[in-house]
Parts: structure tokens; C-alpha cells; sequence
């Protein structure tokens, strides 16, 4: 631990001494008198033994939801008495607390072991690590301080609450394994497709026996397929709007989750590309696995400023298989996003776009010219938007109060409308 | 201020100045700690300064003197102390009040008996005072032990 002083053991010391030399100086045992005090408590301050701490830090888990509460226990233990010891635990951010004191002020006796419980609360989607305790001792007399930090960090890692979606978008094409999309091939499946005359080889029980009777020759039923499709989330983190502490990535982030996790739940083959100043990746597959290690994936997900020119050809090949569908999360800020995200599109990818809108984190201004520039910002955005309807991407826009299911509903209305061009 | 009152004419400006240069600098202390020093010096030097222009006998005002400005230094470090986001468990608040008053208190005794061994050299009325205390502190002393046996 480190030894530190007081401000007043510097004070006491030079009145100690300055009286002392007065008394001497002007021959007054009066300020002998006054300085001695000071004289001897300057000098069993400096007598304060080096404390003997050791300190651990216990937390119930080491994955979270955002909003979860997570009990934390700092213990500490001395050998020698301590009178006043002061307990911190650092928080990460994203992490605040909730119950309890922090940091804390304590008296141990001789050999006390003594538990601070504390109640976190996840704020915000994260991963971070917990076990920062900073400990400051000091004797009665207080004069001298010993200052400490102890490492006792252990992963802790905040998920996204994914928002609750009743439907999803239906890619364009699927793929051969099993889910639970209706493809729009026709195959053996469960939805009715069509009925068309018997020819050898059909299955009797797909003989369709009302319209045999009608017609008067043997008529089977066609079937689709319910198949699985593989989707890519494309994360835009090139660059985001912020505003007190919350900003684009994060409603990014959270939209990302919410749709892997629903991708995954219907079977799908679900990738993640978070295109930016770090690329990272994670090739399409399913299962509780995958979404275990997408949400991870997002986690360390970042806005790094890079001025470096970034396109598609930077992303694997294997991570953008033919077909699939990508779903892009964009603030539509960055012109290598968007340049990107065309591109896609002239790839022959399905591609949606769920734009974070950035204008809830803009500072308001009453100046003209700010206004008339905000005006034509929107204009230029509106645009966007509209150039990428005119290449048959639906363009959702996220607002402050527009839920991902409402969003949703808006790609489902435009891809009912516009129909996609096979290239 | 105390001291201001009780010094004679001469000794009244300079005092006063001292005293109210020491009392902003511990002002000033709250905020930066370092000015602790300065505010202890000023109004020790002020009472020196009274020491040195008035030239009384032998002053137990010291006791005061040395009360006073240990007040002034543990009650700047403690209101520094509450200052800080730092939370004192339960029923350990009133830990520091104590401390503080027992040292005050502690710090006049020292001073005064100090005081009191230089008059006892001299062999002026304030020993003979003290011995007299201390006699009838010795005597309350045994009364009390004898009727608790």
C-alpha cells in the first residue's frame, strides 16, 4: 500500500516547529506551550502502523440482461486493527448501483473479516470487467494515510434485452436445410401450394381425392417447403450520434440482438459483419451456441474512428453466402456504409436496411442557419432513403418511439408492394 | 478575533490582521488543503505578535491558543472528510466528533500544564493553582473509589 500524508500533517510539522523556533526567538514559553500539541501529535502520527489487508470481490454471475440486478459482496479482512477504512469498488460503465454504500467507510478490529454487500444494476449493454476495490486506510490520529488498489477483476457481461417481435421479414430466398420459413419452392412441406395432374413416382398420400373425383383422373397436391434461410446482420459502427451517454451503437446493438436472437429461434442461419473502423465477423450458423457468440460478437462491438476507405471486398467471402438475406442496422452516417450497403444490393444480396435515426441525439438550435442546415440535412437523408428504395431495399426508419415490430412492419409493407428483382 | 479584544491598543490592528488573514486561509482550506498551513501560522503569528508587543507575564491564554487552532486543523480535515462521496457505515459518524473534541481537549490540558510547569519554575500563583487541582482532582479521586468499595 501506499503511504501518503494528510495536508494537515505538513500544517502541524511547520506550526510545530515554527513555535518552537519563536519561542526560542521572542523567549515566550507560551508558544512553546502552543506548539508542543501539535509537536506530539505530529509525532505519533508518524508512528501509524502499516495496515495488513487483504480484500475479494464475489459476484453472483457473470452474464446479465440489461436492467438485471447483480449482487456483488466486497469482503475484506485485516490482522491489525484499523480505525477508519475506506472500501471502493470502481463500476465499470454501464453498471450502477443500485443498494448499498460506495464507497464505504468502516472500522475493523484485530483479525475482523467484514462483508459489504452491494446491488448493481446493468444500465447498459456491455462487457466489462468488475473488481476494481480501491481501499485507504488510516489510524485515529489520521495524519498519515495508506492507499491501496487491489485487482480482483472478473468478467461480467451485460446482454441486450432483445425486444419482443411477433413476426419477422421473410427472405427472399431460402436454403435447403429445415426451418420455419415457408419457401416458395414447391416441395414436400406442410402449406398448401397447388394441385397438378398425377405423374409417376407421387407419393398416394399427396393424391388429392375431392378434385380426382371431380376431374376424374388422379390430382396430387404441390406443398412449400418450410426451410431456413440465412441471414446477415450488417452492424454499422463506422460512425454514431451521441447525446448524454446514450447514442446510435447502442440502439444499434440492442436492434442487432433482438433480431439474431428471433433469426435463431426459427431455425435461420444467422451471421454478423459489424463493418467499421474494426471489422469483425462471424460466419452464418444457428443454435443457442451461435447466438451465444453473436451477442458476445456485438459486445465488443465499438465505434473506432478510421479514416481509411473500407468496402465489401474487405468482408469473407464464406461470411456473405449467396442468398442470404442481409438485414443492415445503419445510423446512415458514414458514406462508407452506405457505399457499402449499395453495393450489397448490386451483389444480387436481399438486402434491408433499419435505419437508427440519429436526429433524437442533435442538439436543438434556434440559430436560422442552423435550422435551414438541419432542414437540408434531412432533405439529403430523405434522399437516401429514397435511392435506396428505387434499388428495391426497404428502408425502416428506428425513431425514439418506434418500436423494431413497428419497424418491421414497415420493411413487410414495402417488400409486399416491391416485389424483388431476381438479378 | 479573542485575541484582537484582549490585546491592548498597540497590538489590536496587527492582531486583528493576522487573525482575519488566518481565518481566510482556512476559508480557503476547504476547498485547497494546502492553505491549511498558512491559516495556522497566520493566527499562530498573531498571537505571537500579541505576546510580543503586549509582553504579558506569563499568558495561559496558550492553552486556548493551542485549543483553538488544533480545532481549526481536524475540523477543516473532517469537513474535507464529509465532503468526499464516501458513506460512514451506521453508527460510525459520530466517531470523529468525539476524536476531535477529546484531542481539543487534550491539546488545552497539554498546553496548560505546560504552561503551568514554566510558572511552577518561576514559583508564581498559577503552580500553586495547579497544584491545588490536581489535589482536590486526587482527593474527588479517592472519595469516589473508597464509596464504590
Amino acid at each position: 500500500m501506499t503511504r501518503s500524508a494528510d495536508a494537515r500533517l505538513g500544517a502541524y510539522a511547520a506550526l510545530a516547529a515554527a513555535g518552537l523556533v519563536a519561542a526560542l526567538a521572542l523567549r515566550r514559553s507560551e508558544l512553546a506551550a502552543v506548539a508542543a500539541p501539535f509537536a506530539l501529535l505530529v509525532a505519533l502520527g508518524l508512528q501509524a502502523p502499516v495496515p495488513r489487508l487483504r480484500a475479494w470481490l464475489d459476484v453472483d454471475r457473470e452474464r446479465a440482461l440489461e436492467g438485471d440486478y447483480v449482487d456483488a459482496v466486497v469482503t475484506v479482512r485485516t490482522t491489525a486493527a484499523v480505525d477508519r477504512l475506506e472500501v471502493g469498488l470502481a463500476l465499470p460503465e454501464g453498471v450502477e448501483l443500485a443498494e448499498g454504500s460506495n464507497p464505504v467507510a468502516i472500522r475493523l478490529a484485530e483479525d475482523e473479516e467484514r462483508e459489504l454487500p452491494l446491488r448493481l444494476r446493468c444500465s447498459r449493454w456491455s462487457s466489462v470487467e468488475l473488481g476494481d476495490v480501491w481501499l485507504r486506510a488510516r489510524d485515529r490520529i489520521g495524519l498519515v494515510r495508506f492507499e491501496g488498489r487491489l485487482d480482483r477483476r472478473r468478467p461480467l457481461r451485460i446482454y441486450p434485452t432483445p425486444e419482443r417481435l411477433r413476426r419477422l421479414v421473410s427472405p427472399a430466398h431460402t436454403q435447403a436445410a429445415t426451418g420455419s420459413e415457408v419457401a416458395p419452392i414447391r416441395a414436400e412441406g406442410l402449406e398448401f401450394a397447388d394441385t397438378r395432374p398425377f405423374v409417376a413416382g407421387d407419393r398416394v398420400r399427396s393424391i388429392n381425392w375431392r378434385a380426382t373425383a371431380r376431374r376424374g383422373s388422379l390430382v396430387v397436391n404441390e406443398r412449400h417447403p418450410e426451410r431456413n434461410a440465412d441471414v446477415v446482420v450488417f452492424l454499422d459502427s463506422f460512425a454514431e450520434a451521441r447525446a448524454s451517454g446514450e447514442g446510435t451503437l447502442e440502439e444499434a446493438v440492442r436492434t442487432a440482438a433482438t433480431l439474431a436472437s428471433r433469426f435463431l429461434e426459427r431455425r435461420d442461419r444467422v451471421g454478423l459483419v459489424a463493418f467499421g473502423g474494426i471489422l469483425r465477423w462471424l460466419e452464418p450458423g444457428g443454435g443457442l451456441v451461435q447466438q451465444y457468440r453473436l451477442v458476445d460478437a456485438l459486445l465488443e462491438t465499438g465505434v473506432e474512428f478510421s479514416y481509411a476507405w473500407k468496402d465489401v471486398n474487405v468482408i469473407p467471402a464464406r461470411t456473405l453466402p449467396p442468398r442470404a438475406m442481409v438485414v443492415a442496422v445503419t445510423p446512415l452516417l458514414d458514406e462508407r456504409a452506405i457505399a457499402a450497403l449499395v453495393d450489397l444490393r448490386g451483389r444480387g444480396h436481399d438486402l434491408v436496411v433499419l435505419e437508427i435515426s440519429p436526429e433524437p441525439y442533435l442538439e436543438p438550435s434556434r440559430d436560422p442557419t442552423d435550422r435551414a442546415a438541419l432542414r437540408l440535412w434531412r432533405l439529403q437523408r430523405a434522399e437516401l432513403r429514397a435511392s435506396f428504395e428505387r434499388l428495391g431495399v426497404a428502408v425502416a426508419t428506428l425513431e425514439d418511439d418506434t418500436t423494431v415490430e413497428e419497424a418491421l412492419e414497415g420493411v413487410r409493407a414495402y417488400r409486399r408492394h416491391a416485389r424483388l428483382v431476381r438479378r | 478575533m479573542w485575541l484582537a479584544v484582549a490585546a491592548s491598543d498597540d497590538a489590536t490592528a496587527p492582531v486583528l490582521a493576522l487573525g482575519l488573514a488566518g481565518s481566510a486561509a482556512a476559508a480557503g482550506a476547504l476547498f485547497r488543503p494546502v492553505a491549511l498551513g498558512p491559516s495556522l501560522a497566520a493566527s499562530a503569528a498573531a498571537y505571537a505578535v500579541l505576546l510580543a508587543i503586549d509582553e504579558p507575564p506569563l499568558d495561559s491564554r496558550a492553552a486556548g491558543v493551542a485549543a483553538a487552532l488544533l480545532a481549526v486543523g481536524e475540523l477543516t480535515g473532517w469537513s474535507r472528510e464529509l465532503a468526499s462521496a464516501t458513506t460512514d457505515e451506521p453508527g460510525g459518524a459520530w466517531r470523529r466528533p468525539m476524536w476531535i473534541a477529546a484531542a481539543v481537549a487534550g491539546a488545552a490540558g497539554l498546553a496548560w500544564v505546560l504552561v503551568a510547569m514554566v510558572d511552577i519554575a518561576r514559583v508564581e500563583g498559577l503552580a500553586v493553582e495547579a497544584v491545588g487541582a490536581l489535589a482536590a482532582l486526587a482527593v474527588v479521586l479517592l472519595l469516589v473509589r473508597r464509596s464504590a468499595a
